[in-house]
């Protein structure tokens, strides 16, 4: 029984690296109604660039600080002369224009730093009241981490004005302009917003999976998994899906089969979504015809 | 080679032909031409195309997204690997036995999944291209996969005594099977499944309300274009004489896609502009620069959808009514932009 | 002292399509316009054309400055509120919701809810699915939202394309009773565009006939009724 808790802890840690990602994707898809497969590798050239600065003398705080500003201001940039000029073409070109910046992003971190594993530090080496017999300290402080994100998250959509202005240009674009909201500024923040939570999670996943230039690749599928397993368009939702996506993942991998772990699991996923198509939390628009 | 639902006028339909016949011809000619290897380059860019025409089925005239049908390209090729390594099948027998079987796991994949919306059955897609690379390097299935290692098989050899060489032979097998197919998918097109498939994209419950199963047919959509997948799967594997689970990864199923939008979606001649693509581009880019080859593809990438979002096709199209200056009004009902 | 909005030589086009063939009208501060045409005379084009929704030629000046070029945003926040053919409506958004969105513009949050509670005393069945998903109330209620949703901006014109569209009569009177109380109390100006000429025409004070893109017709709206194209066209006797 102990050993099936154990699992159930490692499942959760695990899931909160998951959990973590899908909130990024959530909020690129609530401002942009897109999903960013180019979130992942956004994330790992964030925690280079985080790295970078704390090698050249920075502290810890200032660095993670400075990283999440600069990964906002580049979000946005890239929202501006990226996908703004194509915004305007079928869905499928938009999806491809996403793995260009996939490639692209990933090429230039091994070509910068080099594909060599680095460490990366944890804040949270020294909370020694952390301490527990199932995580590990850092493995706590990335899920306290991610529970305070979701909670900045929710508040956001839920109670700010620009929230919903958000939330307004994604559900009717041009109903939004015509009440006055410059739904291409909302655009631009949602991204900026979603490279920002991109850049905390990479940094708190870096310690655990170290530094690679494909750190991320396969934490994507698995956060996207998580994302609409719970309901994409619900913040809440999409982390509960990556910490469930997480402990399935991990108990089908011990009970089952270890190399079929990933088969299993989407498996179980795709079942679950065939009965509840908009995800377990999700919100099923309804259309009237 | 565009899909026209109404009559063409019978000008442009000669003009058509015209260019048609002189690329096949040319197609025949070629291997004659050039040197070995970019025989077998050509070689793996006829199975490209027929990839590449499955894909298209499926997202451009069908408006469903895959990002996993490299898992059928897969099924395919281990299909023709395991009868001719297991089995002793002549590897001319391999490409319908891949087809059936491609298109039986296509359907019964899609009768369940085509009922998700587009981001979902992007992700359901995604899971399959991931699994099945996994699953083909499983332990239970060894014995049949090659596990790690794969399958290799001999060279075919040239029949009838044909004064060509081996990779030339093979180069015209693939060749006319990719001829085939093409003709296959412009006749389905073009009749009522096809104007069915592109009903059910552009408005599903309108669809429904004629008649139409919406998720039979997306399903068989389905089916028919992993059909197309696991074809130019074993005509890879016959080309190549090698198949194993590594060739398969993620990066396939993201080099299609890429193949099948820069080549132009709900076109058929974008199948053989993506391919050409597919088969040069990672040469190209390595020369570009060695150590990021991949971040020379990603910009490529986007700069053509800046540059030509309705693909090569399109762009070629655009290109070519202002050179013949051909009266529009007739042209067929604009099927091409999905949304 | 010049109208409240004054068009001049207007065109519109949607890519290589001219819907708009160069029109001139005012709207007068306080008063009721309508805009009347068949489907297809390029209604809603023009609506569209004010707000900067369409690709124009030619000068919309409101209140004497220039707005023709703006974006939609920055024309919705000078006071110009345009319910959309369609309605409009966030359909994935509740009720409430879609109300606050049209508070966009404004920063006073006691005002805001004041005027909220005020909406749902002028429409008891929007207060009752306040919290409902937008996108599942009827045609009725939807456009009693969209007009709701234009009030919560304050604006001092409103432009409103075919408010009886589709709607049961009984409802489309309640709505025009409305528009007829905004005006009168509040002063808001409107500019209507309508295909059921007997009751625009009853309510308002000056009309245009548009045609295919032109203006064939305009005056005060008591002579247009009685007008002989008008009436064997639009009117039916």
């Amino acid at each position: 029984m102990d050993a099936f808790i154990h699992q159930v802890f490692v499942g959760l840690a695990n899931g909160s690296l998951y959990a973590s990602l899908a909130l990024a994707l959530v909020m690129i898809y609530r401002s942009t109604g897109m999903v960013n497969f180019a979130q992942g590798e956004m994330a790992m050239v964030s925690t280079y660039i985080a790295l970078s600065l704390i090698q050249a003398g920075f502290s810890y705080w200032t660095a993670f600080f400075l990283t999440v500003a600069l990964s906002f201001v580049a979000g946005m940039a890239i929202e501006r002369f990226v996908i703004r000029p194509v915004s305007h073409a079928s869905e499928l070109s938009v999806v491809t224009v996403f793995i260009g910046l996939l490639l692209i992003f990933n090429s230039i971190a091994g070509w910068i730093w080099g594909y060599s594993i680095q460490q990366f530090p944890s804040p949270f080496s020294k909370f020694s009241f952390l301490a527990n017999p199932y995580l590990s300290l850092h493995q706590v402080g990335a899920v306290g981490m991610t529970l305070c994100v979701l909670i900045l998250l929710y508040v956001f959509f839920r109670f700010t004005k620009m929230g919903l202005a958000m939330r307004g240009t994604t559900d009717n674009g041009v109903s939004s302009r015509l009440v006055g909201i410059p739904v291409s500024r909302m655009l631009g923040i949602g991204w900026g917003l979603a490279a920002a939570i991109g850049a905390v999670v990479g940094m708190m996943v870096a310690p655990s999976l170290f530094l690679d230039p494909n750190m991320m690749v396969g934490l994507l599928l698995y956060a996207f998994a998580g994302a609409l397993l719970g309901g994409i368009s619900n913040p809440l939702g999409a982390v509960a899906g990556g910490f469930i996506v997480g402990v399935i993942e991990d108990l089908l991998g011990v009970y089952i089969d270890n190399e079929l772990r990933f088969t299993a699991a989407m498996v179980l996923i795709v079942c679950v979504l065939l009965f509840k198509p908009a995800g377990i939390w999700g919100k099923h628009t309804v259309k009237r015809v | 080679m565009q899909m026209n639902i109404l009559a063409m006028r019978p000008a442009r339909n000669r003009k058509l032909l015209l260019i048609q016949s002189a690329f096949v011809l040319t197609a025949f000619v070629l291997p004659l031409l050039i040197a070995p290897y970019q025989v077998f380059q050509w070689t793996l860019i006829a199975s490209y195309a027929v990839a590449l025409l499955g894909l298209n089925l499926l997202m451009g005239y069908s408006g469903q997204i895959s990002l996993g049908h490299g898992a059928f390209y897969a099924i395919g090729a281990y299909v023709s690997g395991i009868l001719i390594d297991h089995y002793g099948v002549p590897y001319i027998w391999t490409i319908p036995a891949a087809a059936g079987v491609g298109m039986a796991f296509g359907f019964l994949f899609g009768l369940p999944t085509v009922k998700l919306e587009n981001l979902y059955l992007a992700l359901a897609t995604f899971g399959l291209a991931v699994a099945v690379p996994q699953l083909l390097k499983y332990k239970a299935f060894e014995d049949w996969t090659g596990g790690f290692q794969g399958i290799t098989i001999s060279k075919p050899e040239v029949p009838f005594g044909l004064p060509i060489t081996q990779d030339q032979w093979l180069y015209y097998v693939s060749l006319v099977v990719a001829l085939l197919m093409f003709a296959l998918v412009h006749n389905l097109l073009r009749g009522r499944m096809g104007r069915a498939i592109v009903a059910v994209r552009d408005h599903p419950v309108a669809a429904s309300a004629m008649g139409v199963n919406v998720v039979v047919l997306k399903a068989l959509t389905f089916g028919v274009s992993a059909m197309y997948l696991a074809v130019a799967g074993a005509l890879s594997t016959i080309a190549m004489q090698y198949v194993s689970p590594d060739s398969f990864a993620m990066f396939l199923s993201i080099t299609l896609l890429v193949g099948v939008v820069i080549g132009g979606l709900g076109t058929l001649s974008g199948a053989l502009f993506g391919a050409v693509l597919i088969g040069f581009l990672p040469n190209f880019a390595e020369q570009i620069s060695k150590s990021a080859p991949g971040a020379v593809y990603g910009f490529l990438l986007i700069a053509f959808l800046f540059v030509m979002p309705s693909g090569v096709a399109g762009g070629l199209k655009i290109l070519l009514s202002r050179v013949f200056k051909t009266n529009s009004k007739h042209s067929a009902i604009s099927t091409q932009e999905t949304k | 002292m010049s109208a409240m909005l004054e068009v001049e030589n207007l065109t519109a086009s949607y890519g290589a399509t001219r819907v708009l063939q160069g029109i001139s009208f005012k709207v007068e501060e306080g008063s009721i316009t309508v805009l009347l045409g068949a489907n297809g005379a390029g209604k809603t084009t023009t609506l569209r054309a004010l707000t900067g929704m369409v690709r124009t030629t030619g000068s919309v000046r409101f209140r004497g400055e220039l707005v023709s070029g703006k974006k939609t945003e920055a024309i919705a926040s000078l006071g110009i509120a345009h319910v959309p053919d369609g309605r409009g409506t966030f359909l994935g958004m509740s009720t409430e919701e879609n109300l606050q969105l049209g508070a966009y513009t404004r920063n006073n949050r006691q005002e805001v809810a004041a005027e909220i509670a005020r909406i749902y005393e002028l429409f008891p069945q929007l207060g009752r699915r306040s919290h409902q998903q937008a996108g599942t109330l009827s045609g009725g209620e939807q456009q009693m939202l969209a007009i709701s949703r234009a009030l919560m901006m304050k604006p001092s014109l409103m432009l409103l394309d075919e408010p009886s569209f589709g709607i049961a009569p009984l409802v489309v009177k309640e709505i025009f009773e409305l528009l007829k109380m905004l005006n009168r109390d509040r002063g808001t100006s409107l500019l209507l565009v309508e295909q059921n000429a007997a009751m625009s025409l009853a309510m308002s004070h000056h009309a245009y006939l548009l045609e295919t893109g032109r203006i064939v017709i305009s005056g005060p709206s008591v002579e247009i009724r009685e007008h002989d194209a008008v009436r064997k066209s639009y009117l039916g006797y």
